[in-house]
């Protein structure tokens, strides 16, 4: 299977011919005809759209409509002639710039809250008139910007059973639990699940602003902003700070904050003897970041994974299951306890890819049935949770 | 309420109407519809009777008071227009029952000892080593009047990293009070600027908590209006 990716958005006009059998329509109201122009999307953003979709939610649903909104689009149909191949060997490079833009002259873009949809308004063989080609998208997440990235701890004030979240101070975490967050808007929301998942209610938080884990994540940028760096320092800098700590730190590490995790990580030279790390839904590249973590002599010991209904999570470890699975067999050798909850751990890791499978057997299906790309999306909701 | 410029987000005029119930007062709240989203949160107490209620299990707040969340909501306001979320809002109601060996043989029916017992449990939780005068003004504490017995309008810096935010304390009985506030922030996505400035949303923010209070309505009973009366009548002039 292949992972939730992004598609290549300055693919040429020769590509997008190549590959015009693999788009489907997106929805019952988009199949053109009578109500606009077809809109048809791509079908291997199925997965990527399963995780960022929810049609049962208000946003999910603001979005679908916006979308089915562009069978209204009334551009000028360019006449594409397509200019070429990028990848090809004998081109120079300030060839190709050229030609990517030529080429990305034809790509429009709808944003609509965290979704960006890059399409194409062109009319091809089978087409009664210019239809609507979405052929990738990509996710930006909001956020609060009042926030500084760091460690946050929780303090209780007057007349509210909400604690407050306060910055700390100092950067000593010895003999604490601190929870690295996924993407949330704020630090509020960060802090109530960190007391949540650590089940302790004296838990620290290191918050990552959505800017840093977007950018360092699976869909992520090659270009860094101040936020992200100085998010990175931030971490580097606690793990500099506690690396002798003699009680131990544990981390609990958050769906898109694993990314965070991986990249402070690579900057660390010494080892994490002292440090031990559970994981929550991560959605990144968990193999790797086991593998560096064992390297790094870090504990992962007794119920180090944790899936806790996340559909983006599901879907990543359906991806790498079998990698992940090679990344645990290659940890230390476990004692007592930790042989049987690493059994545990192995078996509901290959339970749970087989749900993940589930719902990427409904991609499997745009191929084959006459269901448009919005119902086959609301039939794999039943495996979202 | 008419929000300004795009803004689209639930009305507290169009909300549900939720009332708890306290020994000789009843409190009605407006608390909006939130619609299902993925970072949304809509919970309300179950507890809607606090007339016999057992608060020894509850949580305590730094200095010893009982405290209860009777709702804590939060949601985003989006533009019409491009429909990005540009504001995230949160709205909490902490019902706060005082720890009896603060309050002595006095009441929070009186407003005088009421306000006292606020700015000291402000200045207790912020402190900053200010006369009480000073920080009254550090506070803007203002009293708004009200048909039986006035309210307190603070603004709190929670969190210093932020503005302060409004907070609105109403007294209900002898020894509860309700504690509202409002935040409003700002929400960005990378590579794209939020239409609404700072200053607008804060305007918003206080606009909207206005219309939020103009909602709420209080229900005392003849025989805690007679408290209040003669509480009343016992203040110097």
């Amino acid at each position: 299977m292949s992972s939730p990716s992004l598609r290549n958005t300055s693919a040429s006009y020769y590509q997008f011919q190549q590959s015009l059998d693999q788009y489907v329509f997106f929805s019952p109201l988009t199949m053109g005809g009578a109500s606009g122009r077809a809109v048809k999307i791509h079908k291997d953003l199925f997965l990527p759209f399963f995780c960022v979709v929810d049609p049962n939610t208000h946003d999910g649903q603001a979005i679908i409509r916006q979308i089915e909104n562009l069978r209204t689009t009334c551009t000028i149909v360019r006449r594409e002639t397509g200019c070429g191949d990028t990848r090809g060997p004998k081109q120079g490079d300030k060839h190709k710039i050229e030609l990517s833009k030529l080429n990305n002259a034809f790509h429009q873009v709808l944003i609509i809250k965290n979704l960006h949809v890059y399409y194409r308004v062109s009319q091809e063989t089978g087409d009664k008139a210019p239809s609507i080609y979405i052929s990738s998208i990509r996710v930006v997440s909001e956020g609060t910007s009042t926030s500084t990235p760091g460690l946050y701890e929780s303090k209780t004030s007057f007349g509210s059973k909400m604690p407050l979240t306060e910055k700390m101070k100092s950067s000593i975490v010895d003999g604490k639990k601190v929870y690295i967050n996924g993407n949330v808007q704020n630090k509020d929301q960060a802090m109530k699940s960190a007391r949540y998942i650590t089940n302790d209610n004296n838990a620290l938080l290191f918050y990552c602003p959505t800017r840093a884990s977007d950018e360092l994540g699976v869909m992520g940028s090659s270009v860094k902003s101040n936020i992200t760096n100085s998010t990175l320092n931030e971490l580097i800098n606690v793990f500099k700070q506690n690396q002798k700590a003699s009680r131990g730190v544990s981390w609990y590490v958050e769906g898109e904050g694993a990314n965070v995790l991986a990249q402070a990580l690579k900057q660390i030279p010494e080892d994490l003897t002292a440090h031990e790390f559970r994981f929550v839904n991560p959605i990144a590249n968990t193999a790797k970041l086991l593998e560096l973590l064992t390297n790094k002599k870090a504990k992962l010991e007794g119920e180090f994974f944790k899936y806790d209904q996340n559909r983006a999570a599901l879907i990543y470890l359906g991806a790498q299951k079998d990698e992940l699975l090679r990344a645990i067999g290659k940890l230390p050798v476990g004692k007592n306890y930790d042989i049987i909850t690493r059994s545990y751990i192995v078996k509901s890791i290959n339970d749970l890819s087989k749900t993940g499978n589930k719902a990427v057997n409904q991609e499997a299906k745009l191929a084959s049935t006459t269901k448009t790309f919005v119902q086959l999306l609301k039939a794999a909701g039943a495996y979202r949770k | 309420m008419i929000f300004p410029k795009n803004i689209v987000g639930p009305q507290f005029s169009k909300g549900d109407i939720v009332t708890f119930a306290f020994a000789g007062t009843e409190l009605a709240l407006r608390l909006p519809i939130i619609p299902l989203n993925k970072h949304n949160e809509d919970s309300v107490s179950p507890i809607k009777d606090f007339c016999n209620h057992d608060i020894s299990t509850w949580s305590e707040d730094d200095q010893g008071n009982h405290c209860e969340q009777l709702a804590s909501q939060s949601w985003s306001f989006e533009d019409a227009g491009s429909l990005d979320n540009i504001a995230r809002s949160k709205l909490s109601i902490s019902l706060v029952h005082v720890n009896r060996n603060k309050l002595a043989n006095s009441s929070l029916l009186k407003f005088s000892t009421f306000e006292k017992l606020v700015m000291d449990g402000l200045t207790y939780s912020f402190s900053n080593n200010d006369s009480p005068e000073h920080n009254k003004s550090r506070f803007f504490a203002e009293r708004i009047a009200q048909k039986n017995i006035d309210w307190l309008r603070i603004m709190i810096h929670f969190d210093l990293e932020k503005t302060p935010i409004p907070t609105m304390f109403i007294p209900l009985t002898q020894s509860f009070f309700v504690m509202i506030s409002l935040e409003i922030e700002s929400l960005h996505y990378a590579g794209r600027t939020n239409l609404y400035s700072d200053e607008l949303l804060k305007q918003f923010e206080a606009d909207l908590f206005e219309d939020f209070l103009s909602h709420i309505k209080i229900e005392y009973s003849p025989e805690t209006i007679a408290t209040i009366e003669s509480l009343k009548a016992k203040t110097p002039a």
